[in-house]
């Protein structure tokens, strides 16, 4: 038994459901043999790891999908140890240089020139490259990201990077210019309903089109959401029904309550709850910037016309001033009291109004 | 003082001259706030009252919006009413008390009797100066007597040390410290010397203990430095004739330097310079928190064994009652804890001091500095002596009290209460900056955590500040701290400490001065909790996402945090919920699927509990299944192999490890498996392997008994089987073999406290541990 999202991922182009040419396309660069670095960038959810399963197997064949993990340990200038975690075949490496913080540079230093230095033994048989896939590109320190831009040119006999991210604005310039950005744009509501529908077949269950519809929207376009909330539908309530309760994860309702909150009542007591709440959430390990999102999206809900634009203006002025700043608590809590106060304001004159 | 703007038009009156008339004032004064006001009136010896009464108040000092009723009151009890003008006229006119210049006098004659330098010590017993005698500073400038001088360099504190009971500041009542540890100490020979046999000692009940002192055989003096406690245990000692021995943080307190001198000592009879063996003395353990490092390793822990085995009492002293060292301590120790005593008893006791040495300090000055030095005794009459020598004539707040003022080391809690009290509106910048130096990692956080329960007081005290301006208030603060952290981000990230100084008016002074007001309760930065909490979380994400990492279809583990866990958790908990006992083999299996430990069950099920500020909502919904359930699930998921592609061995450190082969076993083992193996057969190796970070604790405890992998066992690849679940008491049995019964019985300690095994099975397992080891003896 596994999930479902796992159990009917796609290995090869052909049994892509969704953005067909792209898929064409990427099968021809592959299968010339020789291509260049890859970047391949979009939503959570929009399939970008499968597309990358997708060209290893069209490159290495099926031998790709036996995996291992390995243990890395390496040595900083001063003298820490640090150890890193790589999942690999024996064509392929798949490392996360952001799982050790701000040594990323050194990660991507020495993994990448301690597997790009050795040769594939029978190129004969294989490709003359091997490939490493770098996800989260876009958390790499500064630093990481200008030691990678060199190691990318030096190396690129012996190895092929895949980059993965879900953004490219903090990718710098110098690192973009030298792949080929391919975006993979998450899947409308019309191919998550019908790609549902299919998995649901395959489980030989019978999923009406309504709450297949209504599970895509709630999935807020994110097709491995989508999978998985049918299967806990699945298993809460068969045979479905249109109007089931469809679970949605448990921090966007914790966010949505929170957000709640600090609309309804606007105390210096409620920000105080509101902190609690918020240091529960980043405990959590949410990050700062989805909070901000989900706060902004619910407090926006209560705002109508002129407000609406004002709230918007001050949250991006408040994320920009967190993705500066070091602790995350102070600038959600800011963001709060500054719409609190906007917010306030606002009622209180629009009720003068009413009494005038 | 300093205002940050100073008037130039207070006049400078002669000394004294208010001295004797009592003023009240009421309204606001042109020029002068209400606490300069009181300040000037203080300093030139005037007092200020709050109300006015009909024998005492001189004058009422009346200015704008003065109150009604005083006015009335005042000229009902003919009261003379001046205003701000009046007062200062007053003191520009007054003449001065008569001002003894006594500087010159005493100065000059100690320096004389620093060359004699006759250091009759054999003749300091005849001079008793005492720390509480009743003299008042009706000082005598002339007066200077030969017998101080015979000790003048020595410094005061050493030279007035108390050296009788009764001189001991604020020890004096029937329930004093002072007098419980004598009483303690007196009996301790009755029911703890030698020839009491061991079943009169009665039993220790775990409350109100510390009402009967003669249970313990140490006590434990605690409390703030300066008020007296060594001395205490010393002129206890002394009193009761016994001989002590003291040992304080200059000596080395190790385990095993205390083993050799102080059980020695302990156990030894003492001989007097009379030649008189006596049996009893003492020891004193001075400063046992101080304890600390390398050096004083395992002190404490044989501290406590020296009060279980010794034959004389000991008496232990520390600062901080609470500490984390002290408390396994204190459960063997009679508690006494030292307070501080009140300003008037150090007062009198100073003054006494003062009187001696001829030197004249007044009143109020002597007040700000017991106030200043927190009423620590011994830094007063530093700081007293300090002055003496330094020759300065002392003015009221004038600034060599500003520097004692500093030296204080002042409670961070308290710091921050002040920053946020208008005790602090008249500091100056650079003074207000200050607050936030003395500590500037932590202040920004005692800051944030507690503006925001601060409530500001307006200008006027009628008005109530709406809920529209505390917020308004409270957003500017909250601006103003994000930019503090925005510039302590720039400081760690490149070093440019010379921004240190604006984060400390971003992140301190803005926010207090705009949230300035009352605050009920300062509160510990709940942020450091935090952080490591969400540090710890990320730790085990890591781990989860690691071992879940080649089925899943992400790459990252927030994307994993975010879509996957809730739904992991859901296909996890749901078989249980709805099927019991049924359900055990349908999560285990899908465990096995995503190769999840049970410590990562763990991990998920404490990610999706939310506390929603009920008390309900602490447990999470494993908790909530039926413990028996859960108890058949780890026992079934500890019996069955399972199949682990993340446990990889590092070669290198297994080698370190490995222990001298046991011979036997390996012939049996080649015969079995026609492989090499070794046998780890000792607990403590199982609890070194365990240190390896990749291998689990539970396959720890069983690779004990088992075998460490050969390279050939390697080479097959990453999937490594566990073997079969051993007995338990197999698993000590080799490693037990040559040692005691005692030892033995430790281990099978160890390993239930390791092992996940539920209690009720314990009872079972110790009682088999018992079997096997007397079997084995």
């Amino acid at each position: 038994m596994s999930l479902w999202c796992d159990k009917y991922r796609p290995k090869t182009f052909d049994e892509l459901d969704y953005q067909h040419e792209q898929a064409e396309l990427l099968k021809n660069i592959v299968s010339s043999g020789d291509f260049p670095h890859f970047l391949i960038y979009g939503p959570s959810g929009a399939g970008k790891k499968t597309r990358i399963t997708c060209i290893l197997n069209e490159l290495y064949g099926p031998g790709v999908n036996t995996l291992r993990l390995e243990n890395h340990e390496f040595q900083t200038p001063a003298g820490k140890k640090i150890d890193i975690t790589t999942i690999g075949s024996v064509y392929h490496t798949q490392v996360n240089p952001s799982d050790v913080g701000i040594q990323d540079r050194l990660v991507i230093q020495e993994i990448i020139k301690l597997i790009a230095q050795t040769n594939q033994i029978d190129t004969q048989q294989q490709r003359s490259f091997k490939v490493i896939v770098l996800v989260e590109v876009d958390k790499l320190t500064k630093d990481a990201q200008h030691a990678l831009r060199r190691t990318m040119e030096k190396y690129v006999a012996s190895c092929r990077l895949i980059l993965c991210c879900n953004s490219t604005s903090r990718v710098i310039p110098a690192i973009r210019s030298r792949c080929l950005s391919i975006r993979v744009a998450a899947p409308t509501i019309k191919e998550i309903s019908i790609i549902l529908k299919k998995v649901a077949n395959y489980e030989s269950l019978n999923l009406p089109n309504e709450l297949a519809n209504r599970i895509s929207e709630k999935s807020n376009r994110n097709l491995r959401r989508a999978l998985l909330m049918v299967q806990t539908c699945a298993t809460q309530k068969y045979p479905f029904t249109n109007d089931q309760v469809i679970a949605e994860p448990d921090w966007e309702v914790y966010l949505r309550e929170t957000a709640r909150m600090v609309a309804e009542q606007q105390t210096p007591y409620r920000i105080l709850e509101a902190r609690e709440r918020l240091y529960e959430l980043l405990s959590h390990c949410i990050p700062a910037e989805v909070i901000f999102k989900g706060l902004l999206e619910e407090l926006l809900t209560t705002c109508d016309g002129q407000l609406k634009i004002e709230i918007t203006q001050i949250a991006a002025e408040y994320e920009h001033r967190l993705r500066q700043g070091q602790k995350e608590i102070f600038h959600l809590e800011a963001f709060i009291a500054k719409f609190m106060i906007v917010y306030k304001t606002f009622l209180d004159s629009a009720m003068g109004e009413l009494f005038d | 003082m300093s205002w940050y703007i100073k008037r130039t038009d207070i006049p400078e009156g002669a000394e004294g001259c208010l001295e004797g008339l009592v003023f009240v004032i009421s309204g606001v004064l042109d020029s002068l706030e209400r606490d300069e006001c009181k300040d000037l009136i203080k300093k030139y010896g005037g007092d200020v009252k709050e109300a006015i009464t009909k024998t005492k108040t001189n004058y009422l000092i009346l200015g704008k919006q003065g109150g009604e009723a005083k006015t009335k009151k005042a000229e009902e009890y003919n009261i003379k009413i001046i205003d701000e003008d009046d007062l200062l006229e007053m003191i520009r006119i007054r003449p001065g008390k008569g001002v003894k210049p006594i500087k010159a006098a005493s100065t000059a004659s100690r320096a004389s009797s620093i060359q004699s330098s006759s250091r009759a010590i054999s003749s300091s017993s005849d001079i008793k100066p005492s720390f509480y005698s009743e003299t008042t500073t009706s000082s005598s400038a002339s007066k200077k007597q030969s017998t101080s001088s015979e000790k003048n360099d020595l410094l005061w504190v050493d030279k007035y040390r108390p050296t009788q009971l009764n001189q001991i500041v604020g020890q004096q009542g029937e329930k004093s410290c002072v007098q419980k540890l004598m009483s303690w100490l007196r009996n301790w020979h009755k029911y703890h010397g030698k020839n009491v046999a061991q079943q009169d000692k009665k039993k220790v009940s775990t409350w109100n203990r510390n009402d009967d002192p003669t249970l313990f055989k140490a006590a434990l003096l605690s409390g703030p430095p300066g008020i007296g406690k060594t001395t205490t245990a010393q002129l206890v000692c002394k009193e009761l004739k016994l001989p002590y021995i003291e040992r304080n943080a200059s000596d080395q307190r190790s385990k095993k330097t205390l083993q050799q001198y102080v059980s020695d000592s302990i156990s030894n009879t003492h001989l007097s310079t009379t030649q008189i063996v006596v049996e009893k003395h003492v020891l004193i353990m001075d400063e046992v928190d101080g304890s600390s490092g390398n050096e004083d390793r395992g002190g404490i822990q044989e501290l406590i064994q020296l009060i279980k085995r010794s034959h004389i009492p000991i008496i232990c002293i520390c600062n901080d009652r609470q500490a984390q060292k002290i408390r396994s301590l204190a459960n063997y120790c009679y508690d006494l804890r030292f307070f501080k005593p009140k300003s008037e008893q150090i007062k009198s006791s100073i003054k006494s001091i003062l009187f001696k040495e001829q030197v004249e300090i007044k009143n109020e000055i002597l007040d700000q500095i017991i106030l200043s030095c927190n009423q620590d005794i011994r830094q007063i009459i530093h700081s007293c002596n300090l002055w003496y020598t330094s020759q300065t004539p002392l003015k009221y707040q004038s600034s060599s009290y500003n520097q004692i003022n500093k030296s204080v080391n002042n409670n961070i809690f308290e710091l921050c209460r002040k920053s946020f009290s208008s005790e602090s509106r008249n500091l100056s910048l650079i003074e207000k900056s200050d607050l936030f130096f003395e500590d500037y990692r932590l202040t920004p956080l005692f800051i944030q955590e507690n503006y925001l329960r601060v409530v500001p007081t307006t200008t006027s005290r009628d008005i109530k500040m709406t809920t529209i301006q505390r917020l308004n208030l409270i957003s500017k603060a909250a601006d103003s701290i994000c930019l503090g952290d925005l510039a302590s981000k720039i400081i760690y990230s490149s070093n440019d400490w010379s921004l240190l100084s604006y984060m400390g008016i971003f992140s301190a002074v803005t926010p207090c001065s705009l949230m300035r007001g009352t605050t009920s309760r300062i509160e510990f930065p709940k942020w450091l909790g935090q952080c490591s909490k969400t540090n710890k979380c990320i730790r085990l994400l890591t781990e989860l996402e690691k071992h879940a990492s080649l089925q899943i279809s992400t790459a990252n583990k927030i994307d994993f945090n975010l879509d996957y866990m809730y739904y992991l958790s859901r296909a996890l908990i749901t078989p249980l919920q709805r099927e019991g006992n049924d359900g055990i083999e349908k999560c285990i299996e899908f465990m096995d699927k995503y190769y999840l430990t049970h410590e990562d069950l763990q991990t998920i099920m404490e990610m999706t509990s939310w506390n929603d500020g009920k008390k309900t909502g602490d447990k999470n919904l494993y908790e909530k299944i039926d413990s028996k359930i859960k108890t058949r699930l780890t026992r079934t998921f500890n019996k069955h192999t399972h199949k682990t592609p993340y446990q990889i061995i590092n070669l290198n450190k297994l080698k370190k490890i490995r222990q001298p082969e046991n011979e036997d076993e390996i012939d049996v083992e080649k015969l079995e498996n026609g492989e090499i193996e070794e046998n780890n057969d000792d607990i403590s190796e199982a609890n070194r392997v365990e240190e390896d970070a990749m291998i689990k604790r539970r396959k720890a405890m069983k690779q004990s008994s088992t075998k460490v992998p050969t390279k050939r066992e390697l080479k097959m690849g990453p999937y490594r089987q566990n073997d079969e679940n051993l007995k338990f008491g197999e698993l000590f049995l080799k490693g037990i073999q040559e040692q005691t019964f005692e030892t033995a019985l430790y281990h099978v300690q160890i390993f239930i406290e390791r092992s996940n095994i539920d209690d009720d099975e314990t009872p079972t397992l110790i009682q088999e541990g018992h079997d096997i080891v007397s079997e084995t003896k």
